[in-house]
């Protein structure tokens, strides 16, 4: 049976529309809040407590493979037996002078091959890329679409899909009240973000959250919907977790992306997956891998209590501890009060 | 198999895609969709323009024009859409004078757009004062939509309007330091940015009758891409843009069929077999060019 938006709140809706004045009224503040030389940046988790799991990794396929199972294992996600898995992957843009901008074929192909072990009748990889129209030539030049077809698993591009209107459940970007998201994420019983692990010259950081940008239409809001980027990145990104979000995320961290992300920066090896099916504490927790205090950046103290928890002692780390395998991603200079 | 025979092969699979009211999706199986209509009918018109599906798929896209004159992206997304110039011009290109042609020209001239003054230098190093045509109402001008319009407006005789010139001064100041364009951002935080095959391809056939320096720098990182560009969209974009704008006798058509060819079908959406298509038209009489 297909879900609706309704559903991937988790239960929480009631929750979320008592607290959604909260936000309006928090957003006005959080910018200060946030300002390099404040002494501390104000969030509550609200009583949440949730869990994340961190895996070592490399991109071999059996090493993937097994990480993977083993996160899935550690923090179930939903059933995915006989339903219709849809990976919302990170296709930015193509990939130029070796940067690692987009998630890792391998991994991709390593997290269908483990949910089709799980029972999914049908994995569907997809992304609306932001950068550029033609989705199709980055999964070519990535060599994605020749391991899709070996794996018979199919790609979708989101930004020209068939779409749908949905009433902006958030209400945090002013007069943008309808959103229109690409058909085959609302068709999906199960959506799983697969960001990489990125810094962000906008937004901090580019996760699980970060990452439900490129499930709306690119025939309704454009590229690289700017429309979401002028009313205020971090209130798009709450916006988005309002209205729909992903169900489970993993986060290929095994090479990620530190600097001038989403595109421009360079490659840094931290040999992690971070995974979770509650998206505030895997981002939070892939921030503290990264070296970036996950309060600092908006949209996730803006998500704190309201979605899950961003402070430590609320998540529960399994696998990998995060001083284990912390590896502080270079910031652009602008973002040093990132940095913690 | 010679030149025609391989075209009228490849027509044929193509008309094979149309839905029963002769209009086309992105992908197969998908809702029909403004963009792949309007390119499909100039790919008729360039290679087979006496076919009945013409007239079908004309007949699909002025029921997509809404009464303000703009058109929508798709058959079940009505808003005003940044599609409205593809869909004018292959109105237009079929013959179809007559209000629905002025009238979407109308509404572009006027489409709002939002501008930015005194942006600071090292965050954007473009002049974001400049109108250009956004994505979707009221938002920046990017390249994409701005040289669509240009086109157009171009192709209907509106070329010397103030907002046309702007557009071509948009395209002009987000041309990237190295040639080519990308979305419209040509340097962000003092980085420049990369150019992509598409929004190179429709400045240039935007620009297609004023070159100068920046234009001949597109086009020579456009014809440096030959042999590296990997799906048949980008390629046909590519192939019509070095048509139209390349030297004399630039002809990717060998490049389009071996990729027509090579990528399976369920890798080739339909939006690209028609580009494919475009991309092997003649200059002379191309639907996509504004000169000559």
């Amino acid at each position: 049976m297909n879900r609706t938006f309704m559903d991937r709140t988790h239960g929480h809706r009631d929750a979320l529309i008592r607290r959604r004045d909260f936000l309006k009224a928090a957003a006005g503040t959080a910018a200060a809040a946030a300002m390099p030389g404040c002494a501390g940046v104000l969030y509550s988790d609200g009583g949440w407590r949730s869990e994340a799991a961190i895996l070592r990794a490399s991109y071999d396929e059996s090493s993937l493979l097994g990480a993977i199972e083993a996160g899935l294992d550690l923090i179930e996600p939903p059933d995915v037996s006989g339903k219709r898995v849809l990976l919302k992957v990170n296709l930015v843009d193509l990939p130029r002078d070796n940067r690692p901008i987009v998630t890792d074929p391998a991994a991709i192909l390593a997290a269908a091959e483990a949910f089709r072990r799980r029972g999914a009748a049908e994995v569907i990889v997809a992304d609306g890329p932001a950068l550029q129209r033609d989705a199709w030539e980055i999964v070519e030049a990535v060599g994605l679409a020749r391991m899709l077809d070996e794996q018979n698993l199919t790609f979708v591009d989101l930004s020209t899909a068939d779409l749908a209107a949905v009433p902006n459940a958030g209400g945090l970007m002013g007069d943008l009240r309808t959103l229109y998201y690409a058909r085959p994420v609302l068709e999906a019983d199960v959506v799983v973000s697969m960001p990489k692990m990125k810094t962000h010259h906008w937004a901090g950081v580019s996760l699980a959250m970060k990452n439900h940008f490129g499930m709306l239409s690119g025939l309704a809001h454009g590229w690289p919907r700017n429309q979401f980027h002028v009313r205020n990145l971090h209130h798009a990104v709450v916006d988005f977790m309002h209205t729909l979000q992903a169900d489970y995320a993993i986060i290929d961290g095994v090479v990620g992306l530190e600097g001038d992300g989403p595109v421009r920066g360079t490659g840094i090896e931290a040999g992690v997956l971070v995974m979770g099916s509650n998206l505030p504490a895997v981002d939070a927790t892939a921030a503290r891998i990264m070296g970036v205090r996950p309060e600092a950046v908006d949209y996730l103290r803006m998500a704190a209590g309201v979605f899950g928890p961003i402070g430590e002692a609320n998540i529960t780390q399994l696998g990998e501890p995060i001083a284990a395998v912390r590896k502080p991603f270079r910031l652009m200079p602008h973002q040093w009060s990132l940095a913690g | 198999m010679d030149a025609a025979t391989w075209t009228n092969t490849a027509l044929e699979e193509l008309l094979g895609s149309l839905a029963v009211d002769g209009s086309l999706p992105y992908e197969r199986g998908w809702s029909s969709a403004t963009e792949p209509t309007a390119l499909l009918v100039m790919a008729l018109l360039a290679h087979r323009a006496a076919d009945p599906a013409v007239q079908s798929a004309c007949a699909w896209l002025a029921a997509r024009q809404r009464a303000d004159g703009f058109f929508a992206a798709s058959a079940t997304h009505g808003d005003r859409s940044w599609t409205t110039p593809l869909a004018a011009l292959a109105l237009h290109r079929a013959g179809a004078a007559g209000p629905s042609v002025q009238t979407a020209a109308e509404a572009m001239l006027a489409a709002p757009v939002h501008t930015f003054v005194n942006t600071t230098p090292w965050l954007y190093a473009t002049d974001t004062s400049i109108p250009g045509w956004p994505w979707t109402m009221a938002d920046v001008g990017f390249v994409e939509p701005t040289a669509m319009a240009m086109i157009f407006l171009k192709a209907i005789g509106r070329g010397g309007e103030s907002r046309v010139r702007q557009g071509a001064a948009l395209l002009r100041n987000r041309a990237l330091p190295g040639g080519g364009w990308n979305y419209g951002e040509a340097v962000v935080l003092g980085e420049p940015m990369y150019p992509t095959i598409v929004p190179t391809a429709l400045a240039l056939l935007a620009l297609a009758d004023e070159p100068d320096g920046t234009t001949q720098a597109a086009l020579d990182w456009l014809r440096s891409q030959r042999g590296r560009v990997r799906s048949p969209v980008s390629l046909g974009w590519a192939a019509v843009a070095a048509t139209i704008c390349g030297p004399d006798g630039e002809d990717w058509t060998t490049d389009v069929q071996a990729a027509w060819e090579a990528v399976p079908m369920h890798r080739c959406s339909v939006l690209g077999r028609v580009l494919c298509l475009l991309g092997i038209a003649p200059r002379t009489g191309h639907p996509l060019a504004v000169a000559g």
